[in-house]
């Protein structure tokens, strides 16, 4: 069945989709919205709540970076089989995208003023309260969130490398584990392939 | 093992996990914390993302009601065995987890005035743009989520129960579908018990 997968032209919730998507060595249409024009009304309106990303299989749609996610890894293989194994993984990628949606405060906030404190508070505080705890969490388990590759590893991947586009930082800079493992997930069979012919983001 | 769920004594992102785990007559500590005493700093600190709730099986922890609201629905078979029927389901979850973060954002602002429009803006907008499409996915699915009772049906009840505590309102009360949902819900075995022993939950 036909895959498509719809998103702005950035890395933002999509990347690590894309990223499980390659490594699994799967035929998708990489659909890309330039996000400068968006919306385009008759896509929006017709996206089951507005959102993207959306990922198609045949006629059946889904919204929701994290479900399409989780969905794929199954297919690709990088889902555990145990149900607590794959507990402790859904919690891990729900606190990355708790690191993330500080940065989304941040992304949003208009108020120059605001916008400074809040990229402030992010660089002193929360980049250490979430990676003190993601870097343990890699040196207790061989590297990997659940002890081998898994999904959880291409999220963080995927996140950190949209923080870093959005705040202008190398946000994993002082955590080794982490460096390490993005390093690993970069020169996968098909994941390197296609970061190779990528262009490099820009915000505008 | 030994199951104990911690959280603040109201609904919260708890009751959905205390919904599901009463349907699965599963032995648990119902363990409460009092809101306006948060936080408890000996139990904060021990929490691995410093939030509640908490999940423990034995000595093994795990946070982020998602996580646990998942691991448990597996557990007292409200989980599609499909994991395309699962993605859906989690895609409907987190649908209803962004209608959750409107009503997190008029809790959490201070400003009157502010908090005022974005009631409304809830009441006005939100609620219809999320309910109408959990309407018709309800009214499409022979009256659940997944057409027939699964977990996406109890998140959503325990958050509609918690938007309407925080509201002061009755939000469903124009979707005679998710009316429909929530009685059937509140009438399972477990459930029903556990509501017939519950205090009613005060915001202060």
């Amino acid at each position: 069945m036909a895959k498509k997968l719809h998103y702005f032209d950035l890395n933002g919730l999509a990347e690590s989709i894309r990223y499980l998507l390659h490594y699994g060595e799967h035929k998708f249409e990489d659909v890309r919205y330039n996000h400068l024009s968006w919306p385009l009304k008759e896509v929006k309106d017709d996206l089951p709540f507005g959102q993207l990303p959306l990922f198609e299989e045949g006629n059946k749609k889904l919204n929701q970076s994290l479900a399409i996610a989780r969905y794929i890894a199954y297919q690709v293989k990088l889902l555990p089989s145990d149900p607590w194994e794959q507990a402790v993984l859904d919690a891990i990628v729900f606190n990355i995208y708790d690191f993330w949606g500080k940065v989304v405060a941040y992304i949003r906030e208009q108020d120059q003023v605001k916008r400074a404190n809040l990229k402030k508070e992010i660089l002193e505080e929360t980049v250490d309260y979430f990676f003190s705890r993601f870097e343990k969490t890699l040196e207790q388990n061989n590297g990997y969130f659940g002890g081998k590759l898994s999904w959880a590893d291409f999220i963080l991947l995927g996140i950190i490398e949209s923080a870093n586009l959005f705040l202008g930082e190398q946000i994993e800079r002082k955590y080794p584990h982490v460096q390490n493992l993005f390093e690993k997930i970069r020169n996968l069979q098909g994941v390197k392939e296609y970061i190779a012919g990528r262009k490099d983001y820009k915000l505008a | 093992m030994a199951k104990k769920l911690h959280y603040f004594d109201f609904n919260g992102l708890a009751e959905s996990v205390r919904y599901l785990l009463h349907y699965g007559k599963t032995k648990f500590e119902d363990v409460r914390y009092d809101y306006n005493s948060w936080p408890v700093k000996e139990v904060k600190e021990a929490l691995p993302f410093g939030q509640l709730p908490l999940y423990e099986e034995g000595n093994k922890k795990l946070n982020q009601s998602l996580a646990i609201a998942r691991y448990v629905a597996y557990q007292v078979k409200l989980l599609p065995s499909d994991p395309w029927e699962q993605a859906v389901l989690d895609a409907i979850v987190f649908n209803i987890y962004d209608f959750w973060g409107r009503v997190l954002a008029y809790i959490k602002e201070q400003d009157q005035v502010k908090k005022a429009t974005l009631k409304k803006e809830i009441l006005e907008e939100s609620v219809v743009y999320f309910f109408s499409r959990f309407e018709q996915a309800l009214k499409d699915n022979n009256g659940y989520f997944g057409g027939k009772l699964s977990w996406a049906d109890f998140i959503l009840l325990g958050i509609v129960e918690s938007a309407n505590l925080f509201l002061g309102e009755q939000i469903e009360r124009d979707y005679p579908q998710v009316q429909a949902l929530l009685e059937k819900i509140r009438n399972l075995q477990g459930v029903k018990q556990y509501i017939a022993g519950r205090k009613e939950y005060k915001l202060a």
